[in-house]
């Protein structure tokens, strides 16, 4: 089965007398394990299409479905649970909670679902290791670098062994080596777990790390790269 | 838990910002109980003596709508309402002011004091906690006031001069004090209790040394047997004498001029406070919720709850009030040991739970606006996007 899938998905937003169809019928299915990066100009759709597989909205028509249940059956209290169980979240910015330390910041995800035990601990204290941050568990955010900071991000989204990891834009504010740096990790973590991850990118660089391309334009697929050599000419070239 | 777990944390690692709001609630705090003491302290100056009366109701002069100074009683009216089925005793209580201008012929500053004329051994005369009651009708001696006694050093026998305008003149009168007493304030100033045909002889009146005419009194004091149900000796006295109202010593001090103004005054200003309260805590929490909006979107972004959110600021409002409120009650304790005696101040345990019950209700009303702000945090905000 797979983890994540998109079903025809539409998204119309309307402001007063204009009407801007995000997302046009677009599918798409992802494994468990798989990365997948989602590229495109500005007003594609990219990020509109990550907030429908978060439910954070839900779709005009079309369904989104993960591990069998269609989103659009859950009701607002539902999704927010369905998302602190099968969702691991990255953002742009504002990613942590400016007055917990790094690891209280990852615990957070399990605190909030209620499965913050020692093995939870254990596995928070992993991860952070894993990505480096073994000697910045004390620390506060604003006491770590934009690279430091999105990679406690990355912990938090995996921490909880969630099902889904969005990513939306993770490496918009970082130079172009923690840039690397941070996709790599993730990917790598998305591989080594089996999660299904998505990463949100305008930098065609970072999607060296991806298993596949979707390019949208106009909220419509319109390229989708596949073969290790399609990717790292696009990796290159854009 | 985790709301009180997000709360505690915030306010620990920001203590700076929060030390701020704890010591506003503790200044309100100190503001709102001292207000609430004084309230307490002005009535009990203003009716300490009739309250502890040990009297079941105060016979007044008719139509003088229960001003002390203005009833004028006299002993065939105190006769009549003795005679009446159901009453034990009665005794007179006249009611003037002087100055104690010396202390065993050593003069002092000025204190104004309560002069309270009372028949020995009749209702009204005051029990004492030291020395001897009055026993003699007649005698230049005096029972005082605790407070009085105090402030100028007076013990049994100790001789003091008061002072008194009659007719045109000051003139000047010994007393022997016999004995101390306690809670005989009246009209804010503490009580010296005379006999009262000696009081009827040095009061301030027109005639130097009094007349001999018979004596007058303002009101008195009735002791019931309880063989007759108050409302009926009551409706009884006021059909068989004429011109006497009766009330009970309650109705009598809330009668006294100006008491209900004072206490509506102080009541508002409580109040006041109370919204003041409201206004900042709410002013704080809603500037802050609105700083945090892109930290709240991320939070149900990742799945919280709003009501985790929300349940955080009210236990952030709980637990600033407790910690403002805490400080400000041991401020007001100390600020209570360090200040004089004389100061109208009374903390009594109604009154101070009643005012941190109101600072506490003040919390959650202060949230609502954060609260409604919060609930309409989006979650997509944390992708740069809105509903």
């Amino acid at each position: 089965m797979s983890a994540l899938e998109a079903r025809a998905v539409s998204k119309l937003y309307r402001t007063h007398d204009i009407e801007v169809l995000a997302v046009d019928s677009l599918t798409l299915t992802v494994e468990p394990g798989e990365f997948v990066a989602l590229i495109g100009p500005s007003g594609s759709g990219k990020t509109t299409m990550l907030a429908l597989l978060a439910g954070l909205l839900l779709p005009d028509a079309g369904e989104v479905v993960i591990g069998g249940r269609s989103l659009s059956s859950l009701g607002k209290a539902g999704l927010a649970a369905f998302r602190l169980e099968q969702i691991g979240f990255t953002f742009q910015a504002h990613n942590l909670v400016p007055y917990l330390t790094v690891r209280e910041n990852v615990e957070l995800m399990l605190r909030l679902n209620g499965r913050l035990d020692r093995q939870g601990r254990a596995r928070a204290i992993e991860l952070l290791t894993q990505l480096g941050l073994e000697h910045r568990l004390n620390n506060l955010p604003s006491e770590l670098s934009g690279g430091q900071q999105q990679r406690v991000a990355i912990a938090r989204a995996l921490v909880h062994e969630p099902r889904i990891v969005l990513a939306d834009e993770p490496t918009a504010s970082l130079d172009s080596e923690r840039a690397h740096q941070v996709a790599g990790i993730l990917a790598q973590l998305i591989h080594a777990q089996g999660r299904a991850g998505i990463m949100v990118t305008h930098d065609p660089r970072m999607c060296i790390y991806a298993d596949r391309i979707v390019r949208l334009e106009d909220g419509r697929v319109t390229r989708v790269l596949t073969t290790r050599e399609e990717i790292a000419v696009f990796a290159q070239i854009g | 838990m985790r709301s009180l777990y997000l709360a505690v944390t915030e306010i620990v690692r920001n203590k700076l910002r929060f030390l701020v709001v704890f010591l506003i609630v503790a200044l309100i705090t100190i503001l709102v109980l001292f207000t609430a003491a004084l309230g307490d302290g002005l009535a009990q100056s203003t009716s300490e003596y009739l309250d502890g009366l040990d009297a079941s109701l105060i016979a007044f002069q008719s139509d003088v709508n229960y001003q002390i100074p203005a009833s004028r009683l006299g002993r065939a009216r105190l006769n009549t309402i003795r005679r009446v089925p159901g009453v034990l005793a009665v005794g007179p209580i006249g009611v003037s002011s002087a100055t104690i201008i010396a202390v065993d012929g050593v003069a002092r500053t000025g204190l104004d004091i309560a002069l309270i004329g009372v028949e020995p051994g009749a209702p009204g005369a005051p029990s004492t906690l030291s020395g001897t009651p009055l026993t003699n009708s007649r005698a230049a001696e005096a029972v005082v006031d605790q407070h009085i006694a105090e402030r100028l050093g007076l013990s049994r026998d100790t001789t003091i001069t008061l002072k008194v305008v009659q007719g045109m003149e000051e003139q000047h009168y010994n007393l022997r004090v016999v004995g101390a007493t306690s809670g005989s304030k009246i009209n804010f100033s503490p009580a010296i209790f005379v006999p009262l045909q000696r009081w009827d002889k040095i009061r301030p009146q027109e005639q130097v040394g009094g007349s001999d005419n018979e004596i007058t009194f303002n009101i008195a004091a009735v002791q019931l047997d309880g063989t007759v149900p108050l409302a009926t000796v009551s409706s009884e006295v006021m059909r068989h004498v004429a011109h006497v109202e009766l009330i009970d010593p309650v109705t009598a001090y809330e009668s006294t001029q100006g008491y209900q103004d004072m206490q509506a005054t102080l009541s508002l200003q409580q109040g006041f406070v109370l919204v003041i309260v409201v206004l900042i805590i709410g002013s704080f929490f809603q500037i802050q919720t609105l700083q945090k909006v892109a930290q709240i979107g991320m939070l149900k972004a990742i799945g919280a709850s709003s009501w985790t959110v929300v349940g955080a600021l009210l236990f952030q409002i709980m637990l600033t009030l407790l910690v403002g409120l805490s400080v400000g009650l041991v401020a007001v304790w100390l600020l209570a040991q360090a200040l004089p005696t004389g100061i109208p101040l009374v903390f009594s345990g109604a009154k101070i739970g009643v005012a941190i019950g109101s600072i506490l209700a003040a919390g959650p009303i202060a949230a609502l606006m954060a609260v409604r702000t919060i609930l309409k945090i989006e979650p997509l905000r944390a992708l740069g996007l809105s509903a």
